[in-house]
């Protein structure tokens, strides 16, 4: 296991070293110049050459780009150009929100997609099925950020009973309660994706051999859906939520824009205003990470449902 | 006699009709209406888009404005009309780019294999590890908010996933006979891919380019919502999202019926797509 | 009385709007400790055939007639009630090894499941009867393999399994659908020779559906032959074989390779219609070398031990 874990790693190594290398010419080759965006144009021609010589700006490309690996394999992802405070710090602060808000998305998908889906497979070509595949279209249409204005005007407005904007300070119990319209809004679009996925992969699991063995011994019919069909139908379902895991951790900077959330996505919304580019360069660094880490649970998660597969 | 059957063979096709098929010709419906009203929006507004009426502002619904008015007193219906043709534009053409670009390199991949295959896969694989619309976001922020960045800032998001789409029957394909003949045959590498295995390769990359133009338009209306859209004052069915937020409290529609725009367009996408793939595929028959 | 009694069994799906036949009204019955071969060309209707005996056949088809087993009709109980009876009385064994089994579920779990629901055994009872099913069916290492998944075991091994499955509640029926088309040939004759074994041990009914004429000569003691839907022949096996009437059976017997007869090799001319384009009457007609006016009209299956449906061959 330990093993596999690492091997994965190790395998996504130059995927990510294509990354980081990505992320540092695209942000070398912003056409204008970093001090001169930030300083602003009526900073002194010393103010901008004392800030180019601080950052490195003034050495040749690939000079900078041997800083900018040593600096990483050192653990730093730099200093922000504009605050000049630690990246890695500012990313620390807002990651939680982030992660709170994809996760709790997730298991919104998870918990009512898988059902419907299997219930509308379950009921296929009734009513029941057209109306769970059209809803179900509907949702996957539905821009992130309709739907979480839709949820506001519904929930927060109408009926208040959700706050609108959440307080970072606030104590566990109320920070989950700021966290239900917000990951509703994503939840709702994940559900519609695990609805159709589910309802796909059972109604190929229903028509397999060992379905129709599991009948021929009598086994009651809760029995089969649960235990045979299920698990089996489970497994492509795995593939597919790690898939839309990162469409979700994209579209949370949506949510968090019209919730007025703290998180990466606000993040980088400010970043990109500021112009600060090494803050910009060390969250792609950050999401590229989630994407690869998001592949490996997903990996692992398989073992739990299917013995076939093992990790050596 | 003969329109008398054709009269009937259509009524028992109407009356018989799958509801999932009827579907797939509503989204057809709606996508064609959209494209046309939309493409003719500088005829068929109303008003001028950008003309502003302080005295008229936040307007609701009215005669002489269908969809009420914005902050500015702009006609929100000519609005919509101005930015759903930028979307679809925008939509249809980084979607066209993706899929020959993207057709292309996958086929290259997959028929030479090796070295080019791994580095191009690569490449793939690196675009891949960002969160879709991260990507995008990175790209039109170092490019420029200008109109052709932005498409090929989709173009590039979707690229992948349709090399992907076309590296994988490449592969099985070049193992067949017939394309062994011709290298026996001395025709070049560029004519064996052009012609033999681009035609066996394409079917299963149109039928997902309906789903990712969907896609496209759906990335594009979010980077104008973040700001990182056409400029303003074009209008663009994301910016005026964005704008419309501030004022969600007093005057819920100028966000809402713009919002509603990109659902639609995306939804009659999302029904092609599927109606096209069910088609194309019937053993999966209404399976997803 | 015999243990199953097959009915007049018609067997009908749509097919553009209209319901066409696949089995067209077929009648046998089935005593105890004994050993039926269905035999035909593929598409005849093997089985579907079985699968209607096991309650097992998509909804979208339509059943008329009746199946009787110990005095009721399986085609007009409740599911429910069929559910107790199919893997107790009556149980399957599948043409395919490799997919018939549950990849996520262990061995053990897979055997131990018609015991546990039919007859009200504790999982840790199932789970030693499950080993004592393992050994009958000569599995080495029975114990290890029941904590075993499908995907560690050979095709050969999960045929055995799937028996293993079949006589868990020692059945009075066991159906098996071409069991060792998937297995080569030292491993049929294994899975053969033990399949008949046990059937004498436990006084079993076999119904084996093959088109392999060495399993027929092998393990049969009658033999029904179907064409296109419809039975028409059914002997013992020795009469089959000797003096087979139906001018079907005749050609399918000559049209296989053996040893004895290379001489007389010819495969049958044409092809069997598709169910939406069959003749009204005998459904061999169109590639029957001796078909007559009178074979326009539907004959009957005729005879006692030797039944044969042809207009052209009286009692045998
Ligand atoms: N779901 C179905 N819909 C329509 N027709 C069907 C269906 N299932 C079976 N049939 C028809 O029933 C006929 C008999 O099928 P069956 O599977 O019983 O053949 P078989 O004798 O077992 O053949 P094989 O030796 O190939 O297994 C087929 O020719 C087919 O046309
Ligand atoms: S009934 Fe006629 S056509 Fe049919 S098998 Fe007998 S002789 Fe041939
Ligand atoms: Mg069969």
């Amino acid at each position: 296991m330990a093993g596999f874990i690492l091997k994965r790693i190790l395998s996504s190594v130059p995927t990510l070293f294509g990354v980081l290398t990505l992320v540092f010419l695209l942000v070398r080759v912003v056409p204008g110049d970093p001090a001169l965006a930030i300083l602003g144009d009526n900073a002194s021609e010393q103010a901008l050459q004392a800030f180019r010589e601080q950052m490195g700006l003034n050495e040749p490309i690939w000079q900078q780009y041997l800083s900018f690996l040593a600096q990483l394999a050192s653990g730093s992802l730099g200093n922000s150009m504009v605050t000049g405070d630690p990246v890695f710090g500012a990313v620390l602060k807002v990651l939680p929100h982030t992660l709170q808000l994809t996760v709790f998305a997730l298991f919104i998908g998870v918990i009512f997609g898988v059902p419907l889906g299997i219930w509308s497979a379950l009921r296929r070509d009734t009513w029941v099925d057209y109306t769970c595949r059209l809803v179900s279209l509907v949702g996957i249409s539905f821009p992130s950020f309709l739907i979480a204005i839709v949820l506001i005007l519904l929930f927060a407005i109408e009926i208040p009973l959700f706050p609108v904007i959440s307080n970072p300070e606030d104590t566990v119990a109320s920070s989950l309660y700021n966290l239900v319209l917000p990951g509703m809004s994503l939840g709702l679009i994940m559900t519609a994706f695990v609805m159709r996925t589910a309802r796909s992969s059972y109604l190929n699991v229903s028509s397999e051999d060992y379905i129709r063995t599991a009948k021929s011994k009598g086994t009651p019919r809760h029995i089969i859906i649960f235990r045979h069909a299920l698990r089996n139908a489970l497994i492509p379902i795995v593939t597919v939520v790690g898939l839309y895991m990162g469409l979700l951790i994209g579209n949370s900077v949506l949510t968090e824009i019209v919730f007025n959330r703290p998180g990466l996505g606000k993040l980088i919304v400010l970043s990109l205003n500021l112009r600060d580019y090494s803050m910009l360069q060390g969250l792609m660094i950050v999401y590229a990470f989630m994407v690869v880490l998001v592949n490996l649970i997903t990996d692992l998660t398989y073992g739990l449902f299917d013995p076939r597969v093992t990790y050596s | 006699m003969r329109t008398d059957s054709l009269n009937k063979r259509f009524f028992s096709w109407v009356f018989n009709l799958n509801p999932l098929t009827a579907l797939t010709a509503l989204g057809l419906v709606i996508f064609s209406l959209i494209l046309v009203v939309s493409l003719a929006a500088p005829i068929v507004a109303p008003y001028d888009p950008l003309e502003q009426n302080i005295l008229n502002r936040l307007q609701g619904a009215s005669s002489d404005h269908w969809l009420g008015t914005d902050v500015f007193g702009r006609d929100t219906l000519s609005r919509i009309l101005h930015g759903a043709q930028i979307s679809l534009v925008i939509g249809l053409t980084s979607t066209g780019i993706a899929l020959v670009a993207g057709t292309g390199l996958g086929i290259v991949a997959g028929y030479y294999g090796g070295w080019t295959d791994i580095v191009l896969m690569r490449l793939m694989d690196i675009l891949l590890a960002f969160p879709t619309l991260i990507t995008g976001l990175l790209i039109v922020a170092v490019l420029g908010t200008n109109p052709i960045n932005i498409v090929i800032a989709i173009a590039i998001t979707l690229l992948p996933n349709f090399a992907r789409v076309a590296r994988a029957p490449t592969i099985t394909l070049k193992e067949r006979e017939f394309i062994e003949s011709c290298r026996a045959l001395g025709y070049s590498d560029i004519r064996i891919m052009g012609v033999h295995i681009l035609p066996n390769v394409i079917g299963e990359v149109v039928v997902l380019a309906s789903l990712w133009t969907a896609s496209a338009i759906m990335i594009e209306a979010y980077l104008s919502f973040i700001g990182l859209g056409v400029a303003p004052p074009t209008p663009t069915l994301g910016g005026m999202i964005r704008q419309g937020l501030e004022n969600i409290l007093d005057t819920p529609w100028v966000t809402i019926y713009p919002g509603f725009a990109v659902m639609f367009i995306v939804l009659a996408l999302n029904l092609i797509g599927d109606g096209v793939r069910d088609a194309i595929d019937p053993k999966a028959g209404g399976r997803s | 009385m015999s243990i199953l009694s097959v009915r007049d069994l018609k067997i009908s799906f749509k097919l553009q709007g209209a319901w066409h036949p696949a089995v067209n009204g077929i009648s046998f019955d089935v005593e105890r400790n004994e050993t039926v071969c269905i035999v035909g060309e593929s598409g005849c209707g093997k089985s579907i055939t079985a699968l209607s005996i096991m309650g097992l056949l998509t909804p979208a088809a339509r059943l008329e007639g009746a199946i009787e087993y110990n005095g009721q009709n399986l085609l007009e109980i409740s599911e429910k009630d069929l559910e107790k009876i199919r893997g107790d009385k009556l149980s399957m064994i599948f043409q395919e090894p490799m997919t018939s089994l549950n990849p996520v579920l262990k061995i053990g779990q897979q055997i131990a499941e018609p015991l546990i629901f039919h007859k009200g055994l504790s999982l840790n009872d199932a789970w030693k009867e499950a080993k004592e099913l393992l050994e009958l069916v000569r599995i080495p290492d029975a114990s290890a393999r029941l904590n075993q998944y499908p995907h560690q075991l050979s095709g050969g091994m999960r045929q055995r399994v799937m028996i293993a499955i079949g006589l868990a509640c020692k059945p009075d029926i066991l159906i098996a659908d071409e069991p060792t088309t998937a297995l080569d040939v030292t491993i049929q004759a294994q899975v053969l020779a033990l399949l008949d074994e046990i059937r004498k041990e436990q006084d079993l009914s076999i119904i084996m559906i093959t088109h392999d004429l060495g399993v027929v000569a092998n393990i049969a003691d009658r033999v029904a032959v179907m064409y296109a839907g419809d039975l028409v022949e059914m002997a013992s096996v020795q009469n089959l074989f000797e003096t087979p009437t139906y001018p079907y059976t005749q050609a399918f017997l000559s049209s296989i390779p053996r040893a004895d007869r290379a001489d007389k090799l010819k495969p049958i001319r044409g092809q069997v219609p598709p169910i939406y384009d069959m003749p009204e009457g005998c459904r061999f007609s169109p590639r029957c070398d001796e078909a007559t006016e009178k074979c326009n009209q539907k004959p009957v299956l005729a005879g006692k031990m030797h039944q044969t449906r042809c207009w052209m061959r009286g009692e045998v």
